[in-house]
C-alpha cells in the first residue's frame, strides 16, 4: 500500500479473539516442560512399580529361554543372552539405578556447588581467589578421568560412584552462580538490604540465591543427562553397579557381543537412556523458557 | 572487643527518648577515600556536624561534591577496599566508624535507615513488597510472620498506598514510580529508625510526586519524631523542607547554618553563586552560573578548593588551610572573605 493510501486509523488492530489467545498462551507452561515432565514421570512411575509391572525377578535366570526375542510368550521385551533374564524385568529395575543417579548425583552437586559459588561470588576477594583456584584444580583435569581415578581408588560400587561425581561435579555450579552472583551483587537492591542491616545469610538466601539459581537449574537438567550417561559409561567400564544388579550401561555392555544375532539385548536399554535423557533435556528447556527474566 | 566501650546494645532502645533539640549524631573529621589507580581520591574531606534530634538537616551540592558518599560513609556502606573512612560518627555513645560489620548491622535499618534516589532498582525484583516491608522486621524483631505482615499491612497504609490489602501481594513491577518510592520509605521506616537518611529521594520523580513524596517524609518525621538528613542538589527542595543545612563543595561542608540565614545571608561565594544560578531568586533577569568545573579530588592542593571558580579569590587563598569560621549564630562559613559578602535575597 502507498503510504499516501495510509488512512489514519486504517493499521489493523488484533482482533478481540486474537488478543483473548494471546494472554491464554501466556499461562501454559512452556511445552518442552510438560512433556519432559510427563515422559520423565511415567518412566520413574513404571521403574517405581516394577514389582507390579513385570512377575520376573531381574536377576531369575529363565534357562531354558535365553535369547527371547521380543514378544514372545512369557516375555514381553524377549530376554537377554546367554542367561534368559526377563529384558522388561531388568530394563525396569535398572530404570531405579540409572534415575536415581541422575537425581542423587546432580542434587547433592547443585547444593554444594551453588553454596561454593555464592560464597565466592559474595565475598570475593581472598576467599573468591581461594575456592575459584580450587574450581580451576578440578577443570584442569578431563571429567571423566578424575571420576575414574576416584572410583580406581575407592573401588566400584554404587556409592563410591555417587561419591565420585559427587566430588568432581560441583565445580561447574560453582563458576556459574559465582559469575551470576557477580553480577546481582551489583544491583541496587542488595545496596539496599545492607543498608537494612541484613546479614550476609539473609542477603545471600533471600536476595541473591532466588535471581540466580535459574541459571543453576537450567544447567542442572543437562547435567542430569550427562550423569546418567556417565552411569552407564562407567557401568560399561565395569566401574559401576556390580553385576548382576541391573543398569542400563552395564546392560549394554554385556549385550553388545549380541549385536547382530539377539539386537534387542543391547538396544533396548539404550532406548531408555535416549529417553530419560530426551525428558530431561526438555525439562531444562522447558526450565529455561520459564525463568527467563522478563520484562 | 572492650566492654566499657560499649555505651549499650544499639539495638536496645536507650532508656530515655533523646530531647527533641539536643545532638543524637555528632560527626567529627569524617574522611572517606578511595584507592583508585590514578591515585587518593578524596570524596569526603573532613566533615564536622551534628544532627539534632527531630531536625531536617539539608546537605546541598553538585554532583560529586561528596553528599551521597557522606551518608553512605555515616553507616558503613562502602566496600573497603578501596574506600577507606576515617573520624567519628558518634552515635548513642559510640563511635560508627570501625565497628565490625555484625555490629554495624544491628544499627543500619533498626537504628539509622536509609532511602535513595531511585526507587525503580532499590525494591527486589522477585519479592513481594508485602514480604519486602516485613522482612526487615524479621531481621530485627522477634516478631512472628503474622504480627509483621499486619505491620507492613499498617505500614502501607501510613505511606498512603492506596489498597494495601490488595497491594501487599504485588510484585513491585507493578507499582508506579511514586508508589515505589513509598514503599521503600515503609521498608527503611518498618522499625521505626531514629535518623532516616535520604539520599536524593525525590530526584528521579515527576515534580508533583516530589512534593507529595517530600510532604510524606515531613509527616511521618513529625508522627514518629525521627530526624532526617535530607541530601539533594536541589536547593527549592531543601529550603523547602530543611531546619538546618550544609553546603557542599570539593568533599567539604564550605558553608553550614540555619537554612533561612544561610539562603538570606550567604557567607560563601560558592553558595552565592548557587543562589544566583536559581531562576526566581536573584536580582537580575539572567540567570548567572557560577563558571569554571569543579575540582579533581585526586589529591587535592591546599588552599581554598573553591580558588580557581571564585570571584573574590586573592593570593592568601592558595595558602590557607581553610577551616570553619563562624560567621553568626550558629553559622559557618569555609571563607576567609566571608565579611565581605555582600548579598542580599529578598
Amino acid at each position: 500500500m502507498a503510504y499516501e493510501a495510509l488512512d489514519s486509523g486504517s493499521v489493523p488492530l488484533p482482533s478481540t479473539a486474537e488478543q483473548v489467545t494471546r494472554r491464554r498462551k501466556r499461562l501454559i507452561p512452556s511445552w518442552p516442560l510438560v512433556i519432559g515432565g510427563v515422559l520423565l514421570l511415567v518412566i520413574a512411575a513404571a521403574c517405581l512399580a516394577a514389582p507390579w509391572l513385570t512377575s520376573y525377578d531381574p536377576s531369575y535366570q529363565d534357562i531354558n529361554n535365553p535369547g527371547a526375542a521380543p514378544f514372545s510368550a512369557g516375555h514381553l521385551l524377549g530376554t537377554d543372552a546367554p542367561f534368559g533374564r526377563d529384558m522388561l524385568s531388568r530394563i525396569l529395575y535398572g530404570g531405579r539405578i540409572d534415575i536415581l543417579i541422575g537425581l542423587g548425583a546432580t542434587s547433592v552437586t547443585v547444593i554444594v556447588g551453588t553454596t561454593v559459588g555464592l560464597i565466592a561470588g559474595y565475598f570475593g576477594g581472598k576467599i573468591d581467589g581461594i575456592l575459584m583456584r580450587i574450581v580451576d584444580i578440578f577443570f584442569a583435569f578431563p571429567f571423566l578421568v578424575l571420576v575414574l581415578a576416584i572410583i580406581a581408588m575407592l573401588g566400584p560400587s554404587l556409592l563410591n560412584m555417587f561419591i565420585a561425581i559427587w566430588a568432581v561435579g560441583w565445580v561447574s555450579y560453582a563458576r556459574i552462580i559465582r559469575g551470576e552472583t557477580l553480577v546481582v551483587k551489583k544491583q541496587e537492591f542488595i545496596l539496599a538490604a545492607r543498608t537494612l542491616g541484613y546479614t550476609h545469610r539473609r542477603i545471600i538466601i533471600r536476595h541473591i540465591l532466588p535471581s540466580v539459581i535459574s541459571a543453576a537449574l537450567v544447567f542442572s537438567m543437562a547435567d542430569a543427562v550427562g550423569n546418567i550417561l556417565l552411569g552407564a559409561a562407567l557401568g560399561y567400564l565395569g566401574l559401576g553397579v556390580p553385576p548382576p544388579t541391573p543398569e542400563w550401561g552395564s546392560m549394554i555392555a554385556d549385550g553388545q557381543t549380541y549385536m547382530v544375532t539377539q539386537w534387542w539385548v543391547p538396544t533396548l536399554p539404550g532406548i531408555a537412556i535416549v529417553l530419560v535423557g530426551i525428558s530431561f533435556s526438555l525439562i531444562g528447556d522447558g526450565l529455561a523458557d520459564i525463568l527467563r527474566p522478563q520484562g | 572487643m572492650n566492654a566499657t566501650l560499649i555505651a549499650s546494645d544499639p539495638r536496645e532502645p536507650s532508656t530515655q527518648a533523646p530531647e527533641p533539640g539536643s545532638v543524637i549524631l555528632s560527626v567529627r573529621d569524617l574522611r572517606t577515600s578511595f584507592r583508585t589507580e590514578r591515585g587518593v581520591v578524596r570524596a569526603v574531606d573532613g566533615i564536622s556536624f551534628d544532627l539534632l534530634s527531630g531536625e531536617t538537616f539539608g546537605i546541598v551540592g553538585e554532583s560529586g561534591s561528596g553528599k551521597s558518599v557522606t551518608c553512605r560513609s555515616l553507616i558503613g556502606l562502602l566496600p573497603t577496599p578501596p574506600a577507606v573512612t576515617q573520624g567519628t560518627v558518634l552515635y548513642n555513645g559510640r563511635n560508627l566508624v570501625g565497628l565490625s560489620s555484625r555490629q554495624m548491622q544491628m544499627v543500619r535499618g533498626a537504628h539509622i535507615s536509609m532511602i535513595f534516589q531511585d526507587p525503580m532498582t532499590f525494591l527486589n525484583p522477585l519479592m513481594r513488597v508485602g514480604d519486602q516491608i516485613a522482612e526487615s522486621l524479621q531481621a530485627h524483631t522477634s516478631m512472628g510472620r503474622r504480627e509483621r505482615m499486619a505491620a507492613a499491612l499498617l505500614l502501607m497504609r501510613e505511606v498512603g498506598i492506596p489498597g494495601p490489602e490488595r497491594r501487599i501481594r504485588d510484585y513491585p513491577h507493578q507499582f508506579s514510580g511514586g508508589m515505589r518510592q513509598r514503599v521503600l520509605i515503609a521498608i527503611a521506616l518498618a522499625c521505626r529508625p531514629r535518623i532516616l537518611l535520604a539520599d536524593e529521594p525525590t530526584t528521579a520523580l515527576d515534580v508533583t510526586i516530589q512534593d507529595q513524596i517530600l510532604g510524606l517524609l515531613l509527616n511521618l518525621q513529625r508522627e514518629f519524631g525521627m530526624t532526617v538528613v535530607l541530601v539533594s542538589h536541589d536547593l527549592g527542595v531543601i529550603a523547602e523542607t530543611c531546619d538546618r543545612m550544609a553546603v557542599m563543595y570539593g568533599g567539604q561542608i564550605v558553608e553550614q547554618g540555619d537554612t533561612v540565614t544561610l539562603l538570606t545571608r550567604p557567607k560563601h561565594p560558592y553558595t552565592q553563586g548557587l543562589l544566583r544560578s536559581l531562576p526566581g531568586a536573584s536580582t537580575g533577569k539572567y540567570l548567572t552560573p557560577i563558571p569554571g568545573a569543579p575540582p579533581s579530588l585526586i589529591d587535592p592542593p591546599a588552599g581554598c578548593r573553591f580558588l580557581d571558580r571564585c570571584p573574590l579569590a586573592m593570593d592568601q587563598c592558595r595558602t590557607w588551610h581553610t577551616e570553619l569560621l563562624p560567621v553568626g549564630p550558629d553559622h559557618l562559613s569555609r571563607c576567609i572573605r566571608h565579611d565581605q559578602m555582600e548579598y542580599a535575597n529578598d
